[in-house]
């Protein structure tokens, strides 16, 4: 079998060559078979031709161009986007700003969905949160009886997965409450577990 | 003493591209405009071989500093501004190259007073394209033809490699490819250019 037979794709290795790519050893085999090979150095030669060939392409036309107009065309369209629309980075800036806003507003809504959902679901009937502040700061003379009946002051919080047990059902939140009218201080509010 | 234009210029001139960036980012333009300097003669090169028509190569470039500039903060990795331009300029170019030949595909009718219905097909117009006419010899003005009937990534990386003389490692990452395919798609355009101009050649 002669050295030619041996290189699987002789083609792809003179184009390697051509191009600096072979490893001195594969470069010095190739170099003996084009020494002794007509056809192939024909074929390296073809290359060589056409590398030239492509290297030409549109380089006078190329030379025409005015650069330096092209320059200040370029930087003109960009100084007239900035006017227009500000520095892209600082649009950006502003994006994740509302972004962020928005998030916030939206945890924010999620967390007082889940605390109400979950006191509306406990049994007795639900609790106003703000009211107990209202009704520790003391509340004005004139509230009627019947709202100040209806606060509850949540004294003792369990979060915890439950098993199911009758009237309650699996994985309820442990919540303890007391109820006071308004004639009633804090201290003296009963205490009844939920 | 004040400092001049050119006292903040030439600092800009020496400085990496991914500092250039850092500045462009920040808002200064200078900066950016170096890096038009820098790049403006290799893109327009690359749309021009890729589209075969200077004005659409010029706009190209244009259409590829804006959009360079208003995604500079989503460069990772500024110290590849280069290669991440041209492939921004490398598909604006085919996009563009797509869309005309989209409308070479449509004939245009044209209502004559007679009514007479006349067509038009822009493609023959193509072959009269500014790179053909002025190329010196038939070997190129064939080269340009059959490039042009290559797959897109053997052309492109045709062009990138051995004209725009890109090593292969950039054109890789233009390209978004290894850089073995790189060279098997060079190697693949330069044996079907072999083959049809074997009488040029």
């Amino acid at each position: 079998m002669s050295d030619k037979q041996n290189i699987p794709d002789l083609e792809f290795e003179l184009s390697e060559y051509l191009d600096g790519n072979l490893p001195a050893h594969e470069a010095a085999r190739l170099e003996k078979l084009l020494a002794e090979d007509n056809e192939l150095r024909q074929q390296l030669q073809d290359y060589a031709s056409l590398n030239e060939g492509l290297s030409k392409i549109g380089r006078a036309e190329l030379e025409d161009i005015d650069y330096d107009r092209q320059r200040s065309e370029v930087m003109a369209a960009i100084e007239r986007k900035v006017l227009l629309e500000g520095y892209p980075a600082r649009r950006r800036q502003v994006a994740i700003r509302w972004m962020a806003g928005g998030l916030a507003a939206a945890a924010a809504v999620l967390i007082v969905a889940s605390l109400a959902l979950q006191l509306f679901r406990s049994e007795p009937q639900p609790t106003i949160i703000s009211s107990v502040v209202t009704a520790e700061a003391g509340l004005p003379k004139d509230v009627p009886s019947v709202v100040a009946s209806s606060i509850v002051k949540i004294t003792d919080f369990k979060p915890a997965i439950t098993p199911a047990q009758p009237g309650r059902a699996a994985g309820s939140v442990l919540v303890s409450v007391s109820s006071f009218t308004q004639s009633q201080t804090p201290e003296e509010i009963p205490m009844f577990p939920m | 003493m004040s400092r001049t234009n050119d006292d903040y210029a030439k600092p800009l001139r020496d400085a990496e591209d991914s500092e250039l960036v850092r500045l462009a980012r920040r808002g200064e333009l200078p900066a950016f405009d170096v890096l038009v300097e820098r790049y403006q003669r290799r893109a327009t090169g690359l749309a021009y071989r890729l589209l075969n028509n200077r004005d659409d190569a010029m706009e190209t470039t244009q259409e590829a500093f804006l959009k360079a500039f208003d995604k500079l903060g989503s460069l990772t990795r500024p110290e590849r501004f280069g290669s991440w331009f041209l492939r921004i300029v490398s598909n604006l170019s085919l996009n563009r190259r797509r869309s005309r030949a989209l409308r070479k595909s449509f004939p245009i009718a044209i209502t004559t007073d007679e009514n007479e219905r006349a067509e038009i097909n822009i493609a023959d117009k193509a072959a009269d394209s500014p790179l053909e006419l002025t190329l010196a010899g038939d070997l190129q003005k064939k080269i340009v033809e059959v490039m042009h009937e290559l797959p897109e990534m053997q052309r492109e990386a045709l062009i990138l490699f051995s004209i725009e003389k890109l090593p292969q490692k950039e054109v890789a990452r233009i390209l978004s490819c290894s850089v073995e395919a790189v060279k098997w798609h060079v190697f693949t355009a330069r044996k079907k250019l072999r083959e049809k101009l074997k009488d040029y050649l």
